[in-house]
């Protein structure tokens, strides 16, 4: 007879009502675009222990500054609760053609109203619970090199947004043939925790993918011609000029 | 009338000076505490970090982008007691830009024979500076520096040599850059400003061996002596306890950065272009070693050879001053607080300067100065905030001309120090 067996698992879909976001970048974005992420509304944990997180993989051209995270004032105004954890390529300086890493990965959690802000806002004028709950990341490019062109355009994927929350089951997950763990943001969090996952739009941004495109302005080649001499023939007449008035 | 009777009181223009900063100070915690755009500096946040891990026992080297001496934090280090000895840095730093006032302030007086109310307003150049008093609030730590200058200045005025000394030495070990006065000082301490008496004969033209040894006076070696002595003895110590990356942090890292992030540099754009790999040459970062080797050349030959030697007889402020302003112009790096640098020493040079004695040639200036910097600023503006490529022509064209007008403003006051102007 077929035997049908069951495991727990740690990765589960959202239950209605549902919820999706979007994801996109500010514009202009300039060399500091900020990461936008709608929800389609207001978020409620699906059970109390459950926290709403974000995990960003950010190619080596883009960057987090953490330090610019440790201010609530800062933190609460783009609905951040805090920055958990950064890893990667992380130096604040450096163009990206010196960076050897892929990039950088990190994890947010995400300030989820209180149902109290959320009757008030059903009363708002402006807005019905319905309305949607924005967060914002703000993020760095690093120079990209130099090129025939005026700007050079780079993918930015997708994050992923989810609850995490405690399960009393998550010592048992072990039995479960299927679990892998340590492959990705699952190694941020304890053994008791189980995620359910919020679902991208599904016709991305209107694009129909999870990737989204960030003109970065770079050094035109095609107007350098005159830097090199320029640079240096300048530097020169003024160093011989100043010795002249010297003597 | 009530700004002429104001600059007649010391008591008044100091006050003021320091009200201007208590304001700023009480203005910038509002600001901290109401709004995500923080007025405090970034490098502030930077310092802070590092004397709480210096609290901790640890490096202050655990901070990334702490690239100074130790003893920075270690002076802020009241910053980790809790409550409002935070801001302990900033009220340190604005303290010290009013001691380096009331120094400049007492050089004017007795070393240049300047009446009470004249020299009260040029210190009011620097104690009155909105920008000065903004930039040591904010915790940059460029005016605490000041005080240690001016203060090495009036040292050597004064004839304190072992403390000038000293001071030049740990100067150096703070921030590198003052080591190019050592020429100045050096140059100027020669038996006439040292108050040896000659003798009464003409001297004939003297053979080389006869000025070499009429050089070597005991001020100069007691400069020498008390300024190796303190530079190394800083280093030594701070070696043994914070290692290799004091070195790497403090001393290295300056030497060889290229900050490829868009600045006033006229450098700025061939070293991004420089070192930015290209396509025909199979991707590889080409390096632009020669270029950052070659641009010392200009920078340390007029600020630490020429301009010293050609000037620091006739004038040592004016003649640190011009040292300075040639080595930030010249320099690979340019960002604002630099000018902090040479606008310290401005109130000693500007009484008798062209710059003031012509208008037209002193207001052009300073219009050129800021449009200059206004013209750099638009364009990075488009740059970061609306994403336009302004590398060239904008941002290239903007630090050229920056750099002119600097130039342009260091050759006259070249001029004025050396046609002997400037009355010492």
């Amino acid at each position: 007879e077929p035997t049908r067996f069951q495991t727990p698992t740690r990765h589960y879909p959202l239950p209605p009502p549902p919820l999706t976001y979007i994801a996109r970048i500010s514009t202009p974005t300039g060399l500091h675009p900020t990461l936008l992420i709608n929800l389609s509304r207001a978020p409620q944990p699906p059970n109390p222990t459950c926290k709403l997180h974000t995990h960003l993989t950010l190619p080596s051209y883009l960057f987090i500054d953490k330090y610019s995270f440790t201010d609530p004032l800062f933190l609460s105004s783009h609905n951040l609760h805090s920055l958990r954890s950064l890893s990667g390529a992380t130096d604040l300086e450096a163009p990206d053609w010196v960076i050897k890493q892929w990039g950088s990965a990190a994890l947010f959690e995400i300030v989820v109203p209180l149902p109290s802000q959320i009757s008030d806002r059903a009363g708002t004028r402006d807005g019905d619970a319905n309305a949607g709950w924005n967060i914002s990341i703000p993020m760095h490019l690093r120079y990209l090199p130099a090129s025939q062109s005026s700007h050079a355009s780079v993918p930015v994927p997708w994050p992923v947004v989810f609850w995490a929350c405690r399960s009393e089951e998550g010592t048992k997950l072990s039995t479960n043939p299927f679990d892998r763990i340590h492959l990705g943001y699952e190694g941020l969090f304890g053994p008791k925790t189980r995620f359910m996952h919020v679902a991208p739009s599904a016709s991305g941004n209107g694009t129909g993918r999870l990737i989204e495109w960030i003109d970065v302005p770079v050094l035109d080649l095609r107007k350098t011609a005159w830097v090199e001499a320029g640079t240096v023939g300048v530097v020169i007449a003024t160093f011989l000029g100043l010795c002249f008035v010297l003597f | 009338m009530a700004l002429s009777s104001f600059f007649r009181s010391s008591r008044a223009v100091f006050s003021v000076a320091v009200l201007l900063r208590a304001v700023f100070l009480i203005y910038g915690l509002f600001q901290d505490a109401l709004s995500p755009m923080k007025y405090t500096d970034i490098d502030y946040f930077v310092f802070t970090d590092a004397a709480r891990f210096i609290s901790q026992g640890r490096s202050p080297y655990a901070r990334d982008t702490y690239r100074y001496t130790p003893l920075l934090a270690w002076f802020i280090y009241p910053i980790t007691w809790p409550g409002f000895w935070f801001s302990f840095g900033k009220v340190l730093f604005a303290v010290g830009d009013i001691i380096a006032g009331w120094m400049m302030y007492h050089i004017l007086r007795s070393y240049q024979n300047m009446p009470q109310e004249r020299a009260l307003k040029f210190a009011g150049i620097w104690l009155l500076n909105p920008m000065v008093a903004t930039i040591s609030t904010r915790g940059s730590s460029e005016g605490l520096l000041g005080v240690f200058i001016i203060a090495l200045l009036w040292a050597v005025l004064a004839k304190r040599i072992a403390v000038a000394g000293a001071l030049l030495g740990f100067a150096v070990h703070f921030k590198i850059y003052p080591f190019i006065y050592a020429a100045s000082i050096v140059w100027w301490l020669d038996n006439d400003h040292i108050g040896k008496h000659k003798t009464s004969k003409p001297q004939p033209v003297d053979s080389f061996a006869t000025v070499a040894v009429h050089f070597v006076n005991r001020e100069r070696v007691v400069l020498a002596l008390y300024s190796l002595l303190t530079f190394v003895g800083l280093n030594v110590i701070m070696y043994s306890v914070y290692g290799f990356p004091f070195l790497e942090h403090s001393y290295l890292y300056h030497l060889i950065r290229i900050d490829h992030r868009h600045n006033f540099s006229p450098y700025n754009t061939l070293l991004y272009l420089n070192s930015s790999p290209k396509p025909t040459l199979g991707f590889v970062a080409s390096s632009s070693f020669e270029l950052e080797r070659l641009a010392f050349i200009p920078q340390i030959f007029l600020s630490f050879v020429m301009i010293p030697f050609s000037l620091a007889k006739k004038n040592l402020p004016s003649t640190m001053l011009a040292q300075t302003f040639a080595f930030v112009t010249f320099n690979k790096v340019c960002t604002s607080q630099y000018f902090l640098w040479y606008m310290m020493f401005l109130p000693f040079y500007l009484p008798d300067s062209t710059l003031l004695r012509s208008r037209p040639i002193g207001i052009t200036a300073l219009v050129l100065w800021v449009l200059g910097q206004f013209f750099w600023l638009q364009q990075g503006y488009q740059l970061e905030f609306l994403g336009q490529s302004t590398f060239v022509p904008g941002l290239w064209i903007a630090s050229i001309f920056f750099f002119l007008v600097n130039v342009g403003v260091l050759g006259i006051v070249i001029t004025d120090v050396a046609s002997g102007e400037i009355c010492p």
